[in-house]
């Protein structure tokens, strides 16, 4: 890719980037979010077309049409979310769109089952080809997601932070399955928040910043600091900063015996004033699910909360609201914002009794400055007001989530996996914002995925394993090994 | 220099493409009130304009409400039904006192919203399967109580009023027009009620999680769209001397072309009463020309069926453009 230059209405995305990619190579792409590589993917995927500069391949200039063009370019990208369709089986994913077929126009079922078998057992993917896809774990998903791109004969695979919500072992599958493909000559690019994984994988590494190329270097001659010290421009120092805490013993929530079968049992804990109190287990182990049911999402068959020392018997999440409590969910596409509402919609969407006129009418000047004031205050980058939140980049759909759940005042915070996906920096103002909430005396409940992220924020740490309550740790004992082995039911 | 020169000319061009895609249909409008006027002479006559007017006054009212519903991310195709049954009620009614008539029709579509709504929103049935039901249903009840007759209407002077006269020079139907799409459109676009539909119409479960009560919306949304429609029937009512059930059967398509046509998305969320009225002259213009032009029934029915599968085709390149951005 040589000088490719992409605009989008207010927005400079991508200035005169180049990326040139050897076979077999492994290559990744790191930056803030916002710098620009979801565009150059985007734009090497087909989704986007590039205003200026070419894409070469093998020598040869190609114009990419669109996603189906670049799949028979070669091109073929893995991205967050599956596409894999659920309820059919392995096989018929692999070749979905090109089954093998009789010699009477049906599909032959027998030679694709066999043909999928030998991919499969080529990349040593322990996975039958008839099990149904839905049945099988986000991380099982990925690896068939890779064999089908694989079988196509592709010639790039492009991976959009593969391992976003897969556990480390996953991860370990995962990479062994990338070093078995870029041995047969298939380029990789891998783009991914966590830099330690680069070392392990890549062999080339290109920092992007502000829809630029920062630095491109080998692996084996850089370190994590100096990557991220291209990525943010800047030094970030001790990410967690100090845990100050005046311990209070106000228990401003308190939840007793909470079961749903099938998702968790007895789960019992407080939750005191000021305080950030940490979810940690494996993904998949109910802690969603918990956090879920005390905002009034999901059901619960037995057990009490109470909030202040006041029943909750309402199971609406409107109603949990007014009662001060806020929920930041993980699922940025789905539910924490509204993709198509512009900046300005989002953050006043529970504000909007405040921005009314006598005769109930909402003033389009109080509502501006309203939101106005919100972007300020949390250093939102957006060209207006009327920008669609679609359009922004993960760490400033955040803010958004963020500022809309904060304009209430909450006093319980509940986030789930604030931080999933979004870059050093904004990482570090949220983990920032967070701590002065609970110094102001709001109580947090952060569920995270990310050891470092849970010992460096959290007082004390409740730890779930298979729906069930394992340990809550304090202060002192909050270490990675005591909450690993809590996580993996050992204790 | 010369990058930055280039620079501009392309942003020029952007901002200009962003206009016309923004603003299609109000150029096909202007396009389409041009080529009338130089086909058909009589097209721009004051007499022609305020003939359109009355056409079209009965399904722009219906329009606002399906534009409601469309924008729950909804469809009402029981809205033609809910129309015959209000306007036979209100008909059968008016030898009572034209009053008496008024409440019982907007009764009646209150009730017929309200089970939509019901069904929909509380009970979470599909919206299609729900309102294709009762649009037999409230047919059913329609051609029940008015025995398939076909009814006198306009006994009282009221009537007339409405549906023959003018006043300050406009026909009154006109007022009736132009106040149901003001108060639409201040409900949609200046209440918390209307955001938190766009809210519900883009993304239900976003919605729910930030505290929308979404099956009342949804409830709510189907009620509106009622009694919408109830007024509709008292315009239509007003309009002609006599009504049967068959009357109003041809609005269900006529109104979804409109809605679709102006650019409210099927898929929810997006649009409003703007792009409705721009969606309704268009489809008059079309309506009207082609009766000026004497263009057969057959080949009508051709044509209008040709421009829902465009309009159609217009939401769903809408559709792409908006997830490009």
């Amino acid at each position: 890719m040589n000088n490719i230059s992409k605009e989008f209405p207010g927005v400079k995305a991508l200035e005169d980037v180049s990326l040139r990619l050897r076979k077999g190579e492994a290559f990744a792409l790191v930056g803030e979010n916002g710098a620009g590589k979801s565009t150059l993917i985007k734009i090497l995927s087909g989704v986007y077309s590039n205003d200026t500069g070419e894409v070469i391949i093998n020598g040869q200039m190609v114009n990419i049409k669109g996603p189906k063009n670049a799949i028979d370019l070669g091109i073929n990208t893995i991205y967050q979310e599956t596409s894999l369709v659920q309820d059919i089986t392995v096989a018929e994913n692999i070749f979905l769109g090109r089954q093998p077929q009789t010699r009477w126009g049906r599909i032959n079922w027998k030679e694709m089952i066999e043909s999928s078998e030998k991919i499969l057992r080529n990349l040593s993917i322990p996975l039958s080809p008839l099990s149904i896809v839905a049945e099988l774990s986000a991380a099982q998903q990925q690896l068939i997601e890779i064999a089908k791109a694989f079988s196509r004969e592709a010639k790039i695979i492009i991976m959009d932070e593969p391992t976003a919500s897969i556990t480390e072992e996953d991860t370990e599958n995962l990479f062994n399955l990338i070093r078995r493909i870029v041995k047969t000559g298939t380029s990789i690019i891998y783009i991914s928040h966590r830099i330690q994984e680069i070392f392990v994988i890549a062999d080339m590494v290109k920092v992007l910043r502000d829809g630029k190329t920062v630095k491109t270097m080998k692996i084996s001659e850089t370190n994590e600091n100096e990557i991220v010290k291209y990525m943010v421009g800047r030094d970030i120092g001790n990410i967690f900063g100090d845990k100050s805490y005046q311990s209070k013993e106000n228990i401003v929530l308190q939840v007793q015996n909470l079961t749903t079968s099938g998702m968790f049992e007895n789960i019992s804990f407080d939750l005191k004033e000021g305080e950030i109190l940490g979810f940690s287990g494996l993904v998949g182990a109910g802690r969603s699910e918990i956090v879920r049911a005390i905002f009034g999402l999901d059901e619960i068959e037995i057990g009490e909360i109470y909030l202040y020392g006041k029943k909750i018997t309402s199971r609406k999440p409107d109603d949990v609201i007014k009662m001060g409590v806020a929920f930041v969910s993980e699922d940025r596409r789905l539910e924490s914002i509204i993709q198509g509402f512009s900046v300005k919609a989002n953050i006043t969407i529970l504000l909007l009794k405040e921005v009314l006129s006598k005769l109930r009418l909402i003033k389009r000047k109080k509502e501006n400055d309203l939101a106005a004031r919100y972007v300020r205050e949390f250093d939102i980058k957006t060209p207006s007001l009327e920008q669609l939140v679609m359009n922004l980049s993960g760490g400033n759909q955040q803010k958004v989530a963020l500022a809309k759940c904060l304009s209430t005042k909450p006093k319980i915070l509940i986030l789930d996996e604030p931080t999933k996906g979004i870059d050093v920096g904004a990482k570090k103002e949220i983990h920032t914002l967070i701590k002065e909430l609970a110094n102001r005396g709001v109580s947090i409940i952060l569920v995270s995925s990310e050891l470092p992220e849970i010992i460096g924020m959290c007082h004390r740490v409740v730890v779930i394993h298979e729906g069930r309550l394992m340990k809550i740790f304090e202060k002192e004992e909050i270490n990675e090994e005591n909450l690993m082995y809590a996580a993996v039911g050992n204790m | 220099m010369n990058v930055q020169k280039q620079h501009t000319s392309f942003k020029f061009r952007r901002s200009l493409a962003r206009f016309f895609f923004n603003q299609a249909m109000l150029i096909v409008l202007l396009v389409f009130i041009i080529g009338m006027s130089l086909v058909a002479k009589d097209f721009l006559t004051v007499g022609n304009i305020f003939n359109i007017i009355r056409q079209i006054t009965v399904h722009g009212i219906v329009a606002c409400g399906m534009t409601i519903v469309v924008i729950g991310k909804g469809m009402d195709l029981s809205a033609a039904s809910i129309l015959a049954l209000c306007a036979v009620v209100n008909v059968m009614l008016q030898p009572f006192g034209y009053l008496v008539a008024i409440v019982a029709a907007v009764a009646v579509g209150f009730i017929a919203g309200f089970i939509n709504g019901y069904l929909i929103g509380k009970v979470k049935a599909n919206f299609i399967i729900v309102t294709l039901g009762t649009s037999i249903f409230y047919k059913g009840v329609a051609l029940i109580i008015s025995g398939g007759r076909n009814l006198k209407s306009r006994p009282e002077r009221i009537f007339h009023f409405i549906g023959d006269e003018s006043l300050f020079g406009i026909p009154v139907l006109a007022y009736f027009l132009v106040v149901t799409m003001v108060f639409v459109g201040i409900l949609l676009h200046k209440t918390i009620s209307g955001r938190r539909l766009y809210a519900v119409g883009l993304n239900d479960r976003a919605a729910r999680v930030a505290g929308i009560n979404v099956s009342n919306v949804v409830m709510w949304s189907y009620i509106i769209n009622g009694l919408i429609i109830s007024l509709g029937s008292i315009v239509l009512t007003s309009r002609l001397p006599r009504i049967r059930v068959g009357t109003a059967s041809t609005y269900l398509f006529d109104v979804i072309t409109i809605v679709v046509l102006g650019g409210t998305a099927l898929s929810g969320g997006v649009g409003g009463i703007y792009k409705t009225a721009i969606g309704l002259f268009i489809f008059a213009i079309i309506n009207n020309g082609m009766a000026l032009l004497s263009i057969p029934f057959e080949y009508q029915q051709l044509i209008k069926g040709v421009i829902l599968i465009l309009a159609v085709l217009y939401d769903e390149f809408n559709r792409r453009k908006r997830l490009m951005y």
